[in-house]
């Protein structure tokens, strides 16, 4: 589930630049659906973005994202 | 006296995994129990690969519940293999201390019956906000309050130091829910142009779970703030009104 999420959790800030960090993308996200716009939002270093393609892939992955509880621990 | 057998470390994984300190990674791999809270939807795939036992604590929180009965379940839930004579690790998403209510209670409970509980510091939010925005507490001060404590519990602003509100998506909201409740912030909104001018800006803020990625910094004048669609995560921060 969520490749996406799960790949960015394997960079390291600063370790690329943009065209690294895309071919990484391009290359380790070859089985999703919606490519092109995935490896548009990783380079976009935007998290709005980011977390709206991982909630979508999620749901693409058949969670009901919609459902998910606040994760307030206070 | 201490019992043999059961222990509890409480880690907390910080807001990114390459956030994890080397002592927390090291109590949480030799433990034998690994019961963690993630902060993402579905999150948690990366722990359960460092740790075969590993088991998310989400499954304590129902929706529409009252939050505290799900703290209470995570606590069982903890000291259950810890009286069971395991070592035992519970890992929360950023500072374990910090605004996490089932993990001192964990540590407290699990001391009380004799077992020995350590809690490990780690990289809270407030630690990136820092990094993020470029603040320096020690410079100007800050006070720093959960939002629904704040309103629910006034106290005095001091106008020289930055004001930290917490967990603003959820003002007033007693019970585990799925959606922010934007209600909440018009109330607080209210309460601070009490001390603020309606122009002053205030920073909305969520620090990035993702090393490659931005956080969200959107800067905004108090009076907006009622209007804003805040993130689930988003804390306020407001800077010092005399300099």
């Amino acid at each position: 589930m969520a490749k996406l999420r799960e790949f960015l959790k394997t960079l390291d800030k600063d370790s690329y630049d943009d065209d690294d960090l895309k071919s990484l993308a391009e290359t380790s996200l070859d089985n999703t659906t919606n490519k092109k716009k995935q490896v548009d939002d990783v380079v976009s270093h935007d998290l709005r973005r980011i977390q709206k393609a991982v909630e979508d892939e999620a749901e693409r992955d058949g969670v009901n994202v919609s459902g998910m509880t606040l994760r307030v621990v206070m | 006296m201490t019992r043999s057998g059961g222990s509890l470390t409480v880690i907390g994984t910080g807001i990114r995994p390459q956030q994890l300190t080397p002592e927390s990674r090291h109590a949480l791999l030799e433990s034998d129990d690994l019961l963690y809270l993630a902060a993402e939807p579905g999150g948690g795939s990366w722990l359960e690969r460092l740790h075969p036992n590993a088991r998310s604590l989400e499954g304590c929180y129902v929706d529409g519940e009252e939050r505290r009965t799900a703290y209470q379940a995570m606590v069982e839930a903890i000291l259950e293999p810890v009286r069971r004579g395991r070592r035992v690790c519970a890992a929360f998403y950023g500072h374990p201390g910090v605004f996490v209510t089932p993990s001192h209670e964990a540590v407290r409970r699990a001391r009380a019956a004799g077992f020995p509980a350590r809690m490990l510091p780690a990289v809270s939010a407030e630690d990136c906000l820092y990094a993020d925005l470029g603040i320096d507490p020690g410079l100007s001060g800050r006070q720093s309050y959960e939002a629904t404590t704040f309103l629910e519990q006034p106290r005095p602003i001091d106008g020289r130091a930055y004001l930290i509100l917490w967990q603003i998506s959820v003002i007033g909201e007693h019970r585990a829910v799925s959606s922010p409740r934007y209600e909440g912030l018009a109330e607080l909104t209210e309460a601070l142009l009490a001390h603020y001018p309606p122009e002053h800006e205030v920073v909305l803020y969520e620090a990035s779970p993702y090393p490659t990625v931005n956080p969200i910094v959107d800067r905004l004048p108090l009076a907006a703030l009622e209007q804003e669609q805040v993130t689930p995560m988003a804390t306020l921060v407001i800077p010092p009104r005399e300099r």
